[in-house]
């Protein structure tokens, strides 16, 4: 399969200035950092982003110049730590810097395997530099993917 | 007498009752002019020949759904602008068009769930009067819905400072703190703080208040 990055369709609470604001009340900020964490994995997944490190984020997605907002330093942290504890990510290094698993293992596998097939390549050695940015893999969904 | 005449008229004209807002309306009106609540029980003869026990369950169900999926946002305060909107999109374009006033009746048969109160906060100055529907059991306290009507008359965006509170109300900055405290609080509220770099006073904001934006 071909794929690219798709324009991405902001949330409608992504231009309200509280969303911006990580929340005193624990059940509300529970909740904003539930509505965060489906944003950035959407967002992720759109731009086809693995790895997110708050030391240079996408300026896009923590921040609304319209408004203008942008979320805090902690609140950015604090959406990491959340994504992680759902199972939305790994720690490539906490609390900075998440592997963002916006597709499940299985799903790469099969792309992959995919990927493997179309090129005809069963049985070949392959490196894992050539697996995820050889010619065969350019323009398919496993281009680009961290080891 | 009027009662016979009624059900006769409600079975011939079922289709229109149940296409036609005005038409609804206006049935609901002799209805109540005679002291009779077609909504009283699905088994009524009036709900059952109209079908209006159907209409308006389903309608409550689509009601139900609409107040779930915002409250993780508004805390369980909804505009019924903002409902009646939600609730149609839900429907599609292809069924019988519904209006306020129907929402109101399938809200008035939600009372067993709990909740699912109607709010008419004061209007102050020239913002409008506004009805809100409350679905979740806890009652707004009377210091919240005040704060929420003085939101609602300084911002079209729905959101107020402290200092702007107590100017508004004439309250002094303690009892003004713990009203905007107690909103965020109830869930009923959040709180915008930009960084001290930015210069801006905190404001507390009601997602009820701010329409369209939230909701869509």
């Amino acid at each position: 399969a071909i794929l690219h990055a798709q324009p991405f369709s902001f949330p409608s609470h992504f231009h309200w200035a509280p969303f911006f604001t990580l929340q005193p009340v624990a059940a509300t900020r529970a909740r904003q950092l539930g509505l965060w964490c489906e944003l950035v994995t959407a967002y992720c997944a759109a731009s086809r982003l693995f790895v997110l490190d708050l030391d240079e984020p996408p300026e896009a997605l923590f921040a609304n110049t319209e408004l203008p907002r942008r979320m805090s330093r902690d609140a950015q942290e604090a959406v990491l730590d959340a994504l992680a504890g759902q199972g939305g990510g790994e720690w490539l290094e906490k609390p900075r810097k998440l592997l963002v698993t916006w597709r499940s293992a299985e799903d790469w596998a099969d792309a992959l395997e995919e990927v493997v097939r179309d090129n005809a390549l069963q049985g070949a050695v392959l490196t894992l530099e050539e697996l995820s940015s050889g010619s065969e893999v350019a323009g398919t969904e496993v281009e680009g993917l961290p080891a | 007498e009027f009662r016979t005449r009624l059900s006769e008229v409600a079975a011939r004209r079922r289709q229109d009752v149940t296409r036609d807002p005005t038409l609804r309306a206006h049935f609901h009106q002799m209805c109540a002019a005679l002291g009779v609540d077609p909504l009283a029980s699905t088994k009524g003869a009036f709900a059952a020949a109209l079908g209006l026990g159907d209409f308006y369950y389903e309608l409550g169900v689509q009601v139900v759904e609409a107040c779930m999926a915002t409250t993780p946002i508004n805390g369980g305060v909804i505009d019924l602008r903002d409902l009646l909107r939600l609730v149609c999109r839900r429907r599609g374009s292809a069924v019988a068009p519904v209006d306020e006033d129907d929402v109101l009746r399938a809200i008035g048969t939600l009372k067993a769930l709990g909740g699912y109160e109607i709010l008419r906060p004061e209007a102050g100055g020239r913002e409008r009067g506004r009805t809100l529907v409350r679905s979740v059991p806890r009652a707004l306290d009377s210091a919240v819905t005040a704060a929420l009507e003085a939101a609602a008359a300084a911002s079209p965006e729905g959101c107020i400072s402290r200092a702007e509170l107590c100017a508004a109300k004439g309250w002094p900055e303690a009892r003004a703190a713990a009203a905007l405290g107690e909103a965020l609080e109830q869930g009923v509220a959040w709180l915008d703080a930009p960084s001290p770099e930015e210069g801006l006073e905190a404001r507390v904001y009601f997602p009820c208040l701010s329409g369209e934006l939230l909701t869509g």
